[in-house]
């Protein structure tokens, strides 16, 4: 799918990603290495947004051709695992927004329902970096991509970044949302019963947080 | 002959270089030329040897000379009567391992003796090997071990009345010495060592030099004749050069990896290169790309396969560091790059290495301080700048020569010259070079173009 940005592996991103899905890794290790993975994942989207061209002059009096971005950003992350990414993301984007949107599962009716929203006033004229670092079903995270619509963000001005994705998930957010780039670290293999993702990492803010 | 020097014997130039592109297009080692310059007291030597260096325009000379390896005086002789000029004053084992250490390439350590208290100074001078080894002394010919490690020797024959003449001059003009101590010691050392040892070594030179430096035509074809000899060892340096030109940037080398050139990248890129960044946008931006740049870089160490359980259960077949890794800092932009190396690899140690080049482009090494390494670290090289390759190719001859192997050196850079990375390359072929960017070309100071000008100065604001 030409909507999905794998990133590269190597043995490098591989290493990252065994440490932090040993279940035996300490928090502070997992919350190390989950930095260090996010922000790899954070350059990669930043690569999926418009850039134009730019010539500037270095020290040495010659020219360089380079590029610069093109737009306006902001990073809305879905609270509460979302905003483990916030770090990564502020640690290559100084000054970025950032919004916040709750989303609660009914445990009756286990549909996705909006708790809280906090976004930047001029969302609609930017690109969103959206952040959720696992894409398991997908409900929660087309439920925050519905919010965006409603706050007139551009359904191809949206990135959605996470760290490791079920192909279930993938293929019910396509589906609902073509457009959106979807930037993931690793596909895993399916979903087991409790909804978890399989090898998966367990529950990310569970392990990042508390 | 220089024990009225009053002062600590720094007079003398001595070229701390880097080994040299010994190495000829098969990427075998070659042997330095050893050339041994012998004469009377202030018959010249120096000064001949000056005169050749800057004739023959080499990269890597070492200029020794025999002051260096004054042995201790004893504490109880007076050094009024102490016989400077005798064979049995030099530490010639000491003279005969550094020789054949260097030319075998390793490092030595090169004494510092002091003639104020006729003893060596605790500090010593690391000399890495070189194209060119010049041993200068007034009796650099008298030791058959020490003349079978030179290709040419070379016997400076001035004029007894013209020696003495300068020396009287040069030690009371100079140093403030009385008329009748010079010659006093002059009649009771100076000239007995050289008649009984000094002048008999004349018969072991290849090339005998009357008058001196002032033979302008014998220090012409002496000139000639090291050139020819370095020919014959393949000292093809301007051949190798012509040849690496002509390596298109389609074909790099498989080693030389270059980071994949996204937007991203590129955008960074801009930013560090525009004259007009702040110092603060400087630092931002290079920390964020030398942060990808390291987490590219190790992806070449080795990994093993390692299986882990997930909180849910499951295996994951992932993979683990398989090595010990340091890093080697190049001050004093390598320290550019050691915030993020920190931020993503956390208890590393780092080595330092600071390597200045002097007006003639030479490197020299003022300072090293590295950890234990042993044959089977992995380092990774940080020097934001490639440019002519020269202090590149210092640092990682350092390495080597602290064993750790070619093949485990990563070399990591943010933008480099075409050329500078090609002759690091070409010099050490195992080593893998990670870049963020390729510039074509290298203005006559020494600047990558169009590259980032002077990163330190960019980075630390001065």
């Amino acid at each position: 799918m030409d909507n999905v940005v794998v990133l590269k592996s190597n043995n490098q991103i591989k290493g990252l990603f065994t440490i932090i899905r040993n279940k035996d890794t300490r928090r502070e290790d997992f919350v190390f290495y989950s930095d260090r993975l996010i922000r790899l994942l954070v350059e990669e989207g930043l690569n999926c947004l418009p850039f134009e061209e730019k010539t500037v002059i270095t020290p040495t009096g010659a020219e360089y051709k380079g590029v610069s971005f093109a737009s306006k950003i902001c990073g809305v992350s879905i609270i509460r695992a979302g905003e483990s990414m916030e770090i990564g993301l502020r640690a290559v984007c100084k000054h970025i927004k950032i919004g916040k949107i709750l989303i609660q599962r009914d445990e009756s009716t286990k549909l996705p329902h909006l708790m809280y929203v906090k976004l930047p006033h001029d969302i609609a004229n930017r690109q969103v970096l959206l952040l959720d670092p696992m894409l398991a079903t997908g409900g929660t995270v087309v439920k925050a991509v519905d919010v965006l619509i409603e706050n007139g963000v551009k359904e191809e001005n949206i990135v959605f970044i996470n760290l490791i994705a079920s192909p279930e998930g993938i293929k019910f957010f396509s589906s609902k949302y073509p457009k959106i780039k979807i930037v993931t670290g690793e596909i895993d293999g399916s979903l087991n019963e409790e909804k978890y993702i399989i090898p998966g990492i367990g529950d990310f803010g569970n392990r990042y947080f508390t | 002959m220089a024990s009225t020097n009053n002062s600590i014997n720094n007079n003398k130039i001595i070229y701390t270089s880097g080994r040299p592109p010994w190495y000829d297009l098969s990427g075998k080692l070659k042997n330095p030329l050893v050339i041994g310059v012998c004469g009377g007291s202030a018959s010249g030597k120096t000064s001949v040897c000056e005169r050749v260096i800057a004739n023959l325009n080499v990269r890597w000379v070492v200029l020794l000379s025999m002051d260096s390896f004054y042995l201790q005086m004893p504490h109880d002789a007076d050094p009024g009567k102490y016989n400077f000029d005798h064979p049995n004053s030099f530490d010639y084992d000491l003279m005969i391992k550094t020789i054949s250490d260097l030319r075998q390439g390793k490092r030595v350590h090169i004494p510092k003796y002091c003639f104020k208290t006729h003893s060596r100074l605790p500090h010593m001078d690391t000399v890495y090997g070189a194209d060119v080894i010049i041993l200068e002394g007034i009796l650099s010919l008298y030791s058959k071990e020490l003349r079978d490690l030179m290709d040419i020797k070379i016997f400076i024959d001035t004029d007894d009345d013209v020696r003495l003449a300068r020396r009287l001059k040069r030690d009371i003009a100079e140093r403030g010495r009385t008329l009748e101590s010079v010659i006093l010691q002059y009649n009771k050392f100076v000239k007995p060592s050289f008649d009984d040892y000094i002048l008999p070594c004349k018969k072991y030179a290849d090339i005998v030099i009357p008058r001196g430096s002032d033979n302008i035509v014998a220090i012409e074809l002496l000139t000639q004749h090291i050139r020819s000899k370095l020919e014959e060892r393949g000292f093809e340096q301007d051949k190798v050069m012509k040849e690496l030109t002509e390596i298109s940037r389609k074909d790099i080398p498989k080693n030389i990896h270059i980071i994949e050139q996204t937007n991203q990248i590129k955008a960074m890129q801009t930013i560090l290169r525009n004259q007009n960044t702040t110092i603060g946008d400087f630092v931002f931006y290079s920390d964020r790309l030398v942060s990808l740049l390291l987490e590219e870089a190790m992806t070449f160490l080795p990994f093993r396969d390692q299986v882990v359980t997930t909180p849910v259960d499951h295996d994951y077949h992932g993979k683990a560091l398989d090595c010990s890794v340091f890093a080697l800092s190049v001050l004093r932009g390598g320290s550019c790059m050691e915030r993020p190396l920190r931020a993503i690899s956390k208890g590393i140690q780092i080595g330092k290495v600071l390597i200045q080049s002097d007006e003639n482009k030479k490197p020299h090494l003022y300072y090293e301080r590295l950890p234990d390494f042993s044959p089977e670290s992995h380092v990774l090289v940080l020097d934001p700048t490639i440019a002519s390759g020269a202090s590149s190719e210092m640092a990682v001859r350092i390495l080597l020569d602290h064993g750790v192997p070619e093949k485990n050196i990563i070399f990591v850079s943010v933008i480099a010259a075409l050329r500078g990375v090609l002759l690091l390359n070409y010099r050490f072929p195992e080593v893998k070079i990670v870049i963020a960017a390729l510039d074509n070309e290298l203005s006559d100071k020494g600047y990558i173009l169009p590259g980032a000008g002077n990163y330190s100065n960019r980075f630390f604001g001065n």
